[in-house]
Parts: structure tokens; C-alpha cells; sequence
């Protein structure tokens, strides 16, 4: 089939827009300050209220630190509050439940805007349309989710829809399709801000590492860290590469600078996973503990945002029997492919290899395609005693992924 | 994965110990059941003893206190811990040494428990995978290993029983190894058939040319695979039983030459009247091949006889069998004009497919 050439990207805004990662804190930091001033002084202005939230939901998206999800949710809070019954930021509180894992919370919002007796801008309309599709996408219904993003896309979605159109077709194994789209997300907007662009490296970064191509992961997290300096994320990924590479000091020391006490329990774990592999038993304990001191303060507050990743915590470095209990927690939460093998894990952790491949046939028939399927069935299927099905998924993750079974792997902390 | 590349992947990891996709290294244990005693292989990652330890390896002694073995009625087996070394073949630091599991007079060989918790007495998230990597006598000759269970925190037992065993099932499971090996391995047949397309034909004046004989056709067609047989039983228990090896990857390219160069042979005479010397001489290194499946077993050099005797007659049954289907077509094929089109496409595409192999694997 031929198909229609993708437009070239537009250029990269020079200026006009945050260069670097600090440089975009700093705004947000100083917008949502400024708005929060307006709406101290104004007393009852829920807009106000509302641009202070995104403005915290920017900065906790580029910090790691969930004290600005907090303050989000305090800001949309108040601003509900003094909205009329019926009105109020539902756009934005949809937004932060999902970024949250609240989807009964981000359900509710949208229905409320069902209901406006005035219609949204198209483009907001374009945007409830993807969110609805990233409810479908985390309960596991991926082709309802594919429907309502090219609804979106329909309304004028633009960008965010092609992203996440990309996203989840690398889920359900359409690689091609999804670097495709990712590529028509790249050329979409007229002109591209550094963040927007460092995101689609990112991106394909991840795709590729998913595909074993590791050089091309590298460039690409190379190149995304070259156009928007210092995002943690991206940070991340290349100690990853570099631990992977065989540097594993460079690659702690990398990871050391990305440490915020208190915050980014990700880089704690993933220091924890790489003294570990490197047999320093007692830095990665230390590591272990602090991050697990931050997984327990989130849990209490943000208990759904935190379920997948304090199970693999708890996997690598913890208790089974407390792993399990919140990859049950996340899976009844949001039943897709990711939290469906987070919990089969758990099961064969819990030496129940049996309730491990039942899930794992879940994932798959949402359609649900990954190295990591292949690869925890491998493993669930070999404990069964189901040596011929073990071996074909070992295959069918080895054609996916030469180096799905590749020990360097292991550097690659949550890697799924 | 291809067909031909299973089989090279096969031969490339199989002292390989299968990795977990568990978030962390896993240790493994690879049981070779033999005649009077189960070998042991212990592999534990390196960093997991520092991380559960704080020290970078484990003696025997301290591994003698982790592992035993006992018999139905109780009785201890004897466990002998040579020291253990330290191995980077799979990509990290393992420390690995292979035990000698003895039973006591009178005990079953063939049903005992395992408990085992080095390691894992120390970390509730390291697990333990236990494998029968070889078990001849009970019909088990896998390029990989089979999985028996898992050990870890709280599960430091396993009870095995692996049936009653005899050399023919171990027989058998050469043969059917050989018979699979042979055809999944396009390469290896495909070598013979292209040089059994020229051989209904006399060659002059540096063409192929007129058809010879029926007879003729047919000696010359025994004789080509005879000579392969010869030639690749030599290099099979040589490799086998004397350790004649080469690494992996030159005779697997050497495999794809012998195709190139029969293909072209078939295309122009090269060596006319004298296929069987080069089907006996690229035979030697198709059994170098073989030879890697077999001597990877650890086997007990009865059991070894046994397991190359009907590996080789696993590979001469689908030979046969393959030859049996093909002679007759190309003898009734090669008094017909439309034989030059068939032997010249069939050379092309076996010299389209060695090509492709060749850079495929160095």
C-alpha cells in the first residue's frame, strides 16, 4: 500500500518557549505564582484557580514531585468550590484524575461536561475525546480507545491525539504504524516547542529500546535530552543506556545527580536495582529505603498513582505478599496490559503461576502486545510445567526483541 | 525466528541457563541425570551474593551448608562441592560449580528431594529455577532445558522423580533429536540436494550436457550421500567423543559454503565425477555442527555412544526418507529438456539462499 508522505516537522520554537527543563519550572513556577496572587486578590475566581492548577500539574510533570499534584488538586478544589453547582474546571480536574490513575474521578469530570449547557471549544472537545479514550485504553478496552482518539483527531485533536493514537499502537505491537504516527504527531504542530519535541524523541527512544535496537534508543534519548536539556526522565533513560553499556559507575553517578531527597523515588529504585546488579549490597539497601520511605508517603496520598510502581518495588526489594497486594489494587484500578502483567508477576512471585498465565491471557486478548507479555509468559508457563508454550513465548519475545533476555537488560529499571 | 536460525540460536545457547524475567537475577540449577550419580550445575549471580552477602563469592564449604540431597527413605545422599569459578559466558559475573549428587546404597537414583537455600535464606526476592538439562536414560535430550520448579524464601524443597529410566529411551531421544535436528536444519539438506542436481548428468567440455544412465544416475546418487553420511559421522564423533571443535559461528558459515559451492557446481561443473569427495569433505564440517548438539549433553561416554548412534540414525532416517521422495523425481526429471530449467533455477535459489546465509552469519 502506498501511503501518503508525512510533512517534515516544523522548526523548533528558538525562543518564545521554555529551552530547557529549568527554564520551563521556573515559568510554570512563577505563572502559577502569579495566578495564584490574581485569585488571592480577586477572592472568587475559579479561571484563576483553574490556571494555577495546570500550572502546578506543569511543574509536579516536570519535577517528579507530587507536591505539585497537591497543590493541583487543592487549587481545582477551591475553584470547584466557588464555582456555581454543575460548573467548574471539569477539563482540568479530568486531566489531573487520569495523571493521577483516578478514573472514576476523571469519569465523573467528563460526564459533567456532557451536561454544560454550552459546548466547549472544539479544541477542549478534541482533548475530553482522548481522555475518554485513555479511560478505555487503562480498563483494557483498546479498540474503544482507538475509536475515541480518532474522534479527537476528527474535532481538531491534533498532536495529542496522534501521540497517543502512536501510543497505543506500540502497545498492541503495531511498531511501524506507531513510529508512523509518532512522525505525523511530530509534524502536526506548525512550529514545535523544545518539550514537544524532546517528547517525540523520548518516544522513539523507548520504542526502539523495546525493539532491542539500543544504539538508535540512545541517539534518540541523546537527541531529546540535546533539544530540552535537563528533563529527569530523559536523564534516566541514558543511565539506563549507559549502565547497560557496561558503565555502570558513570551511569550511579548520572543517577545521583537526578536524587531529590524526598522526591523521585524512580531514580532511589533505580540506584537501588543498579548497586544491586553490581553486588554493592549495602548502597542498594540504602537506596532501596529511601525509596521505598517515598513509595509509602504516596501511597497514603496518592494511592493510585503509586500501586504499580511500589509493587515492582516491592518485587525487587520487598515483600511478595505486599507486591501482590497492589498489583491487585492497580490491576482492579486500571485493568490494561501494563498493570495485568505488573500482576502476573506478583502471582509468580506468590507461587501461583497458574493465576499468572489467566491474566496474562487477558492482556492478550485486549489485544495487548509486548516484549514483556512474551517474557513474563515465558516464565509463568515454564513454572507450570508448559515447556513447549514457555519456549514459543520465549520465541515470540526474542523476535520482538533480540535482546529481551540480554542480563544488561536488567539495568533498564521498569523497563515495562 | 527462522527455522535455520532456531537451530544456530539452539547450538549458541545451549550451555545457556535460561534467565527469568523476574526484575532481579535469578540463580539455576541444571540437574544431568546419569548412571551412578546426578551432576549438579550451581549458577548464582554474582552481584546477588554481594547484594545478600556483602561479599563477592561463596566457597564450596559455605555452599556445602545450603545444599543437600536425600533419598525416599530419608538417608542423606552424598554432596561433593568442587570449588567454584567464577563465569562470564552469559553476559554477567555468575559463580558456578557443578556438585556430585551420590546416592546412598540401595536408594533410588532416579527419585530423591533437593533442598537448597543459599541465597535465598537471606533475600525473599531472589529465586532459584531448577532444571533436568539431561536425562538420558529417562528420554531427555533438549537443546533446552526443562524446567522442574522454582525454589525461594519459604520453598527450599523439591522432591523429583523422574520415572523409571532405560538406555533405549535415551536412544529415542537421540534419534528423534537427530530427526528434528536434520529437518529444521534446511541448510544441511539443502547442501545435498544441490549437489544432487547435477548428478543425472554428464558433464563435457565444462557444461552439463546429456543425462547418463539410470544406473549410473543411481550409483552416483548413493554414492553422494553415502559419502556425506561418512563424512559427517566422522567430524559427529570425533567432535563428540574427542572434543574436535571450532567455535560456532565459522562452521556455520563454512555450512553456507558448501551450499554456494555446490550450488555453483550445479550451475557449471566444478568437480564432475567427483561430488562424493565433496560431499564427504563438507560432510566433516556438517558434523562439527551436529557434534556441538550432542557433546553439549555431558554424557557418560556409553550413553554418548548411545546418544550419537541414534542422533546419526535420526538424521539418516529423514535423509533417506527425503532421498527416497527426490531420487525418483530427478531420474525421471533428468531425460526431459525441461531438467536444464529446473537444475539451473534450483542452483540459483540454493545459491540465493547460501548467499544470504553467509552474510547473515559473519
Amino acid at each position: 500500500m502506498i501511503r501518503p508522505p508525512i510533512p517534515r516537522p516544523g522548526p523548533i520554537m528558538p525562543g518564545g518557549a521554555p529551552q530547557t527543563a529549568q527554564e520551563a519550572i521556573t515559568q510554570f513556577t512563577k505563572y502559577g505564582d502569579d495566578w495564584q496572587g490574581i485569585a488571592d486578590d480577586r477572592g472568587n475566581d475559579p479561571m484563576a484557580l483553574e490556571t494555577v492548577a495546570n500550572a502546578r500539574l506543569g511543574v509536579a510533570r516536570l519535577t517528579g514531585d507530587y507536591a505539585g499534584y497537591a497543590q493541583a488538586e487543592a487549587a481545582l478544589a477551591q475553584a470547584f468550590a466557588l464555582s456555581p453547582a454543575g460548573s467548574g474546571p471539569h477539563h482540568s480536574k479530568a486531566g489531573l484524575e487520569l495523571a493521577l490513575h483516578r478514573l472514576s474521578g476523571a469519569d465523573a469530570a467528563l460526564a459533567a461536561i456532557t451536561r454544560y449547557a454550552v459546548p466547549d471549544a472544539p479544541a477542549q472537545q478534541a482533548e475530553q475525546e482522548a481522555m475518554r479514550g485513555d479511560l478505555r485504553f487503562y480498563r483494557g478496552d483498546n479498540r474503544g480507545a482507538m475509536g475515541r482518539y480518532k474522534l479527537a483527531l476528527q474535532l481538531g485533536g491534533g498532536p495529542s491525539s496522534l501521540c497517543r493514537i502512536s501510543l497505543l499502537q506500540w502497545r498492541v505491537g503495531e511498531t511501524e504504524n506507531a513510529l508512523r504516527s509518532l512522525e505525523k504527531c511530530e509534524a502536526a504542530p506548525r512550529v514545535r516547542t523544545p518539550q514537544f519535541a524532546a517528547s517525540i524523541e523520548m518516544q522513539r527512544g523507548i520504542i526502539e529500546l523495546g525493539r532491542g535496537d539500543w544504539p538508535l534508543a540512545t541517539k534518540h534519548f541523546a537527541a531529546a535530552d540535546r533539544i530540552f536539556p535537563g528533563d529527569w526522565r530523559v536523564s534516566l533513560k541514558r543511565a539506563f543506556m549507559q549502565a547497560a553499556g557496561g558503565d555502570t559507575a558513570g551511569a550511579a553517578k548520572a543517577l545521583e545527580a537526578l536524587d531529590v531527597p524526598g522526591q523521585r523515588p524512580e531514580v532511589a529504585d533505580s540506584l537501588a536495582n543498579l548497586y544491586r546488579l553490581t553486588g554493592d549490597g549495602a548502597r542498594s539497601r540504602q537506596w532501596a529505603d529511601k525509596a521505598s520511605a517515598i513509595w509509602k508517603a504516596r501511597l497514603a496520598q496518592f494511592p493510585e498513582a503509586t500501586w504499580g510502581h511500589a509493587r515492582d518495588h516491592e518485587l525487587a526489594f520487598g515483600d511478595r505478599r505486599a507486591a501482590l497486594a497492589y498489583a491487585q489494587a492497580d490491576a482492579r484500578n486500571r485493568p490494561h496490559g501494563e498493570a495485568l502483567i505488573g500482576l502476573a508477576r506478583a502471582w509468580i512471585a506468590n507461587d501461583r503461576a497458574d493465576l499468572a498465565i489467566a491474566v496474562l491471557d487477558k492482556a492478550r486478548a485486549s489485544g495487548w502486545r509486548s516484549v514483556e507479555l512474551e517474557r513474563v509468559s515465558a516464565d509463568a508457563l515454564a513454572l507450570a510445567g508448559r515447556g513447549d508454550a514457555a519456549e514459543a513465548a520465549r520465541e515470540a519475545a526474542l523476535d520482538m526483541d533480540p535482546r529481551a533476555f540480554d542480563p544488561a537488560r536488567g539495568f533498564i529499571w521498569n523497563d515495562h | 525466528m527462522k527455522p535455520v536460525w532456531r537451530w544456530l540460536v539452539a547450538v549458541l545457547l545451549l550451555a545457556a541457563t535460561p534467565a527469568f524475567a523476574h526484575l532481579t537475577p535469578n540463580s539455576a540449577i541444571e540437574l544431568d541425570f546419569r548412571s551412578a550419580d546426578v551432576l549438579a550445575k550451581i549458577r548464582i549471580p554474582q552481584s546477588e551474593i554481594g547484594y545478600a552477602l556483602g561479599k563477592p563469592l561463596l566457597s564450596a564449604a559455605e555452599l556445602q551448608t545450603h545444599f543437600r540431597a536425600s533419598a525416599p527413605d530419608g538417608r542423606a545422599w552424598s554432596v561433593t562441592i568442587p570449588a567454584p569459578h567464577l563465569d562470564r559466558s552469559q553476559g554477567q559475573a555468575d559463580l558456578v560449580t557443578t556438585a556430585i549428587l551420590t546416592p546412598p546404597p540401595g536408594a533410588p537414583l532416579r527419585r530423591l528431594s533437593l533442598h537448597y537455600d543459599a541465597i535465598i535464606d537471606r533475600l525473599s526476592s531472589h529465586i532459584v529455577l531448577i532444571f533436568a538439562r539431561s536425562d538420558f536414560a529417562g528420554g531427555v535430550l533438549e537443546s533446552k532445558p526443562a524446567m522442574i520448579g522454582a525454589l525461594r524464601q519459604g520453598a527450599t524443597d523439591v522432591s523429583i522423580d523422574r520415572g523409571a529410566g532405560s538406555g533405549w529411551r535415551g536412544f529415542g531421544a537421540a534419534l528423534k533429536l537427530g530427526m528434528r535436528h536434520i529437518a529444521e536444519g534446511a541448510d544441511h539438506l539443502l547442501f545435498l540436494f544441490t549437489l544432487l542436481l547435477p548428478a543425472p548428468l554428464l558433464a563435457a567440455g565444462g557444461r552439463w550436457r546429456d543425462a547418463a544412465g539410470a544406473r549410473t544416475t543411481f550409483r552416483h546418487l548413493v554414492s553422494i550421500i553415502t559419502a556425506f553420511t561418512i563424512g559427517h559421522s566422522v567430524t559427529l564423533i570425533g567432535g563428540a567423543f574427542f572434543g574436535w571443535q571450532l567455535p560456532a559461528r565459522p562452521v556455520e558459515v563454512g555450512i553456507a559454503v558448501s551450499i554456494l559451492i555446490s550450488a555453483i557446481h550445479a550451475f557449471r561443473p566444478l568437480f564432475p565425477g567427483k561430488e562424493a569427495f565433496i560431499a564427504a569433505g563438507f560432510g566433516l564440517i556438517h558434523g562439527l555442527a551436529f557434534a556441538t548438539v550432542i557433546g553439549n549433553f555431558a554424557l557418560e561416554p556409553l550413553a554418548k555412544a548411545q546418544a550419537i548412534l541414534g542422533f546419526n540414525l535420526g538424521i539418516e532416517l529423514v535423509q533417506v526418507a527425503l532421498a527416497a521422495l527426490v531420487v525418483p523425481l530427478l531420474l525421471w526429471l533428468a531425460r526431459r529438456p525441461v531438467y536444464q530449467g529446473v537444475r539451473m533455477t534450483g542452483a540459483a535459489l540454493a545459491g540465493l539462499a547460501a548467499l544470504y546465509w553467509i552474510w547473515a552469519r559473519i
